[in-house]
């Protein structure tokens, strides 16, 4: 069976690494990037069937990487869930209008992150 | 067509209410372990002070789910201790704490962890707002302490897998910052 491709965009290297032990021990494969514009480069190159996307990266921030992947043909209907260290309903509104499809908060809680990948990629 | 045995069939569904309980509990014990190896790797994976304090406010932030705390040195011999670094906080709150003294210099003196269950509360860098203070062993000497301000307004409260990652903060971040100022001091 062909494993669906996790796109993890995170600069910070324990977020990765819990995201990666997350889902590595599920059937997916992951490939990660560290900023928003590497995250939308990696997108179009290797389209991912679901993007992980945290909000605070270097560069480019997850708001404008979304803002970008939605105006992209190849990445427009990808499944995105951002990544924010607070949970306010301003950041996840801005998350919303930028194009996400749904959103958790770290620290990152396993079960709910595993939840709502599976849904999204219609498990 | 065999008619849906119904008592057959609700043994089905408890079934699967178990395995998926099961299985919620396993994917909450993989992200506690998780953490726990985080948390060690990056500390120990640091070959430099400012790499030790860069893992320790990602632990922080991404794991335990707080934005403040203030890393102290404790200087024994003369009855104080130091603030070695500050995120979130202001530094001058923490210029002169003796041991002995409040909850970060009582931590510093008796080596026991304080921790608020709730999350610490009030003014920035006061002792109310402490959630947790840790005390930084390498082996049985305590040579620092780590106090964690307010936790982040989504985190709520602090729940068990929590406490093992004090635990290990206890045990891991000494050595790993005297490592690192020992590494980096030999070779700059």
């Amino acid at each position: 069976m062909l494993k669906k491709k996790i796109l993890l965009a995170d600069d910070s290297r324990t977020a990765l690494m819990i995201e990666r032990a997350l889902l590595v021990g599920s059937p997916y494969d992951v490939i990660v990037a560290t900023d928003g514009y590497d995250a939308v480069q990696q997108a179009v190159e290797a389209h991912p069937d679901l993007i992980i996307l945290d909000v605070v990266m270097p560069n480019m921030d997850g708001f404008e990487a979304c803002r970008r992947l939605r105006q992209i043909d190849t990445t427009r209907d990808t499944p995105i869930i951002m990544v924010t260290t607070r949970g306010e309903p301003h950041n996840v509104e801005s998350g919303y209008e930028v194009g996400c499809n749904d959103y958790v908060t770290k620290p990152i809680n396993g079960p709910e992150l595993l939840s709502k990948v599976r849904n999204l990629l219609g498990e | 067509m065999h008619p849906v045995d119904e008592e057959q069939l609700l043994e089905a569904l408890r079934e699967n209410a178990r395995l998926t309980e099961r299985s919620l509990a396993v994917e909450q014990q993989v992200t506690d372990l998780a953490s726990l190896y985080v948390a060690v790797n990056s500390l120990h994976a640091a070959t430099e002070p400012s790499g030790v304090l860069a893992a320790l406010r990602e632990i922080v932030a991404n794991l335990v789910g707080s934005e403040e705390f203030a890393l102290f040195d404790s200087d024994a011999r003369n009855g104080h201790i130091r603030l070695v670094a500050a995120s979130g906080v202001a530094a001058f709150r923490f210029e002169a704490i003796e041991i002995g003294s409040g909850i970060i210099g009582t931590v510093a003196e008796t080596g026991r962890s304080y921790v608020r269950r709730e999350g610490g509360s009030g003014q920035s860098g006061s002792d109310e707002s402490i959630t947790a203070c840790l005390p930084l062993r390498i082996g049985t000497a305590v040579t620092g302490v780590l106090a964690i301000f307010h936790l982040l307004p989504h985190k709520g409260a602090l729940e068990d897998p929590d406490l093992d990652l004090f635990e290990v903060l206890s045990a891991h971040l000494a050595p790993a910052l005297q490592f690192a100022r020992f590494y980096h001091g030999g070779r700059t």
